[in-house]
């Protein structure tokens, strides 16, 4: 399991940079994950991170759809926040898991 | 579960059974009909039963066999609607619905001229729109000996528009055959001022009216029948004797209507000419003989409607704007006596045309032109309503809307 | 990593079947593809059009007759006459449904905001809205326009590109 130092902490990742553990995730990791991607974080993002974050946490399946409903954000809003990966970038930067979903 | 609740499983309330239940997802809607009589009559045929044409069993079934067996079907009377609370109260049940279709039709309400239900009602005076009075009328003419006859319509707007005028080419080919023509007086009597509602139809019709032999008075309104001189009176004293009288009464929806205070006087009710949805209530609908739509009142209306009701209530029930799209299309065969009929073609607005229908120029059967061909297309109207109409399938190539194609809108009539 | 990765920039799908499988097979496709922020055209014809009809899209059944992949519960064969039978089509169409329901598969026009709202385009074949007496205003407003198939290939143009026929 690779190990990778983001934003001054040593973290496990997948392959695909994806955190293992969502618990050793910290908002300043997000930040680093973020302009990787070249994604600035604004308190928006920061809506819908913490909201992936609780329906993970809940052990909730994430779909866009999911995310869509939420209220949080809308599904147009959710491209504009995390362009050309919406569930995948969000995913990545909040620590959580690759989502499964295709929807 | 939703409910869908149609009133009525006549033409036109079985038609949307049969149109709509493979569309809903069996697992979201249940659709329900609900009508009092056990029996479905092809209201066309009434007019020929008079002259033994037609036997009773050909007009007449069991109406559960043309309703799906998945449609909950009950046989109860209709006591009032309550559109506030999208409830209908039958006789000994309630039912809940989001959404209805009305279809109970219209009906004969010959206790509204005076003097109609008399002494000579059903021994001079008798009317063929209902199937009892077509049976009783057939018993008469067989034994009637001649003299008067007035056929003769109360007011607009009635169901089938043409039927009373068929009725009297009809009666002039039924007595020629009886060898007794010249003993039998036929007059036809109307509130319009012509033979039928559309101008140009009514110039070609006056004019196969003077070649029967058959006299028309026009716009005749009717105040009452007098039945000690055996007379027709209207509002200017004018008088009209007769020996027999074959009635069109005043139309009327049904009485359900009025008690649930959804119709107009007639008891028809307000409906958008376009969509069919009723003007007072998002969720009802309304089909056929019991809308007010400027349409006629016949089958080939409600089954035009139909189609477009179907897509009216998909989109409606779906959250989308409903489709403006009915156009009063109706068509018709007009039975001319002597194996002859003519065929019809109108909407709304557009006048009765000229041309070849269903194909442009092709054809086969010929608009506003008497022919034998129409007169067997009449006839095999029957089996199309029983077998296609009823079960909502399609009529090949003839569509909702009017096509204007390989038709000729002028308003001379050819004349031969 | 010796060779290069040449990942797909655009997608363009055909839908030309009306059945509930055959369209939510485009659409799924689609999706997945405006989620992996790969430019998506979708272009719906003939039977298909059923798919981005107003009055139709949302009340699709699965084609039970002469569909060879059906399966029983349980993953028996599924066979062809029983599909025939009544009832049977409207049962499949309901327990189809409750499964993607299951999955958070949204109906068709809700699916097909969710593609346009990725930035993903849907567009009618012109020969068959004709065909089928449609106009604009019969098919879901996400459709970006009537076109012919002629124009749609024009779209599809480019050199990491797929056609997907479904």
């Amino acid at each position: 399991m690779p190990v990778k130092t983001i934003a001054g902490k040593e973290v496990n990742v997948s392959e695909d940079g994806y955190l293992e553990d969502m618990n050793q995730w910290n908002e300043e990791i997000a930040k680093e994950i973020a302009s990787e991607i070249g994604i600035e974080l604004t308190p928006k993002h920061f809506e819908v991170i913490n909201f992936l974050r609780e329906k993970t946490a809940a052990k909730e399946a994430l779909t866009i759809r999911g995310v869509g409903k939420s209220g949080v954000v809308d599904i147009k809003g959710l491209y504009k926040l995390f362009p050309k990966g919406p569930l995948k970038f969000s995913s990545k930067i909040a620590g959580i898991p690759k989502p499964t979903s295709c929807i | 579960m939703k409910n869908l609740l149609i009133l009525g499983a006549g033409t036109s309330g079985t038609m949307m059974a049969n149109h709509l239940l493979p569309k809903l997802y069996k697992d979201q809607w249940k659709i329900t009909i609900v009508d009092q009589y056990k029996t479905h009559y092809y209201q066309p045929g009434f007019l020929f039963l008079p002259f033994d044409i037609y036997t009773e069993k050909q007009v007449k079934k069991v109406g559960k066999k043309f309703i799906p067996s998945e449609v909950n079907y009950i046989q109860k009377k209709i006591e009032q609607i309550f559109p506030e609370e999208n409830k209908v109260q039958l006789e000994d049940e309630t039912l809940h619905y989001d959404v209805l279709i009305i279809a109970t039709g219209s009906k004969i309400a010959p206790e509204e001229t005076p003097g109609l239900i008399g002494p000579l009602w059903k021994k001079d005076i008798f009317d063929f729109y209902t199937y009892e009075g077509a049976l009783d009328l057939r018993n008469k003419l067989r034994n009637w000996e001649g003299g008067k006859l007035v056929v003769h319509i109360t007011e607009m707007p009635i169901k089938c528009p043409v039927a009373p005028l068929e009725f009297a080419f009809l009666a002039d080919d039924y007595f020629r055959k009886k060898g007794m023509r010249d003993k039998v007086e036929i007059s036809y009597v109307t509130p319009l001022s012509g033979a039928f509602t559309k101008p140009t139809c009514t110039t070609a019709l006056n004019y196969l009216l003077k070649e029967k032999g058959i006299k028309i008075e026009t716009d005749f309104a009717i105040e009452s029948v007098d039945n000690d001189t055996k007379e027709l009176v209207d509002y200017e004293n004018r008088k009209i004797p007769f020996d027999l009288l074959v009635t069109i009464p005043t139309n009327m929806g049904d009485e359900v209507i009025e008690r649930s205070g959804l119709g107009d006087d007639l008891n028809f009710i307000p409906t958008d000419h376009n969509t069919l949805q009723s003007l007072a209530h998002e969720n009802i609908f309304v089909i056929g003989d019991a809308t007010n739509v400027p349409a006629s009142k016949a089958g080939s209306v409600a089954h035009f409607q139909a189609e477009t009701l179907t897509d009216n209530i998909l989109l409606y029930i779906d959250g989308y704007p409903l489709k403006k799209e009915f156009d009063g299309h109706a068509n018709c065969f007009i039975e001319t006596g002597n194996n002859k009929a003519l065929l019809i073609d109108f909407n709304y607005v557009t006048e009765p045309v000229h041309g070849k229908f269903p194909f442009a120029k092709i054809g086969p059967l010929k608009l506003l032109k008497e022919s034998v061909l129409n007169h067997w297309g009449k006839l095999a109207f029957r089996w199309i309503y029983w077998n296609m109409l009823l079960k909502g399938i399609s009529i090949p190539f003839v569509s909702r809307n009017m096509s204007f194609k390989g038709k000729v809108f002028d308003i001379k009539p050819e004349t031969k | 990593m010796s060779t290069e990765k040449k990942p797909l920039e655009k997608v363009c799908l055909i839908c030309a079947k009306g059945s509930l499988e055959d369209v939510y097979a485009s659409l799924v496709m689609a999706n997945g593809a405006v989620m992996e922020g790969i430019e998506t055209k979708v272009f719906f014809t003939f039977f298909g059009l059923d798919g981005i009809t107003k009055k139709a899209m949302n009340h699709l059944h699965t084609a039970t007759t002469g569909n060879p992949a059906m399966r029983m519960p349980g993953g028996l064969p599924f066979p062809t006459m029983l599909g025939g039978l009544p009832g049977v089509e409207s049962a499949v169409s309901s327990m189809m449904r409750k499964q993607m329901e299951a999955l958070d598969m949204p109906p068709v026009d809700e699916f097909l905001e969710m593609i346009t709202a990725g930035g993903g385009e849907i567009y009618a074949c012109k020969l068959a809205v004709d065909m089928f007496k449609l106009k604009k205003e019969d098919l879901s407003d996400e459709v970006s326009d009537i076109i012919t198939i002629g124009e749609f290939y024009e779209m599809c143009d480019g050199d990491r590109t797929q056609i997907i026929f479904t």
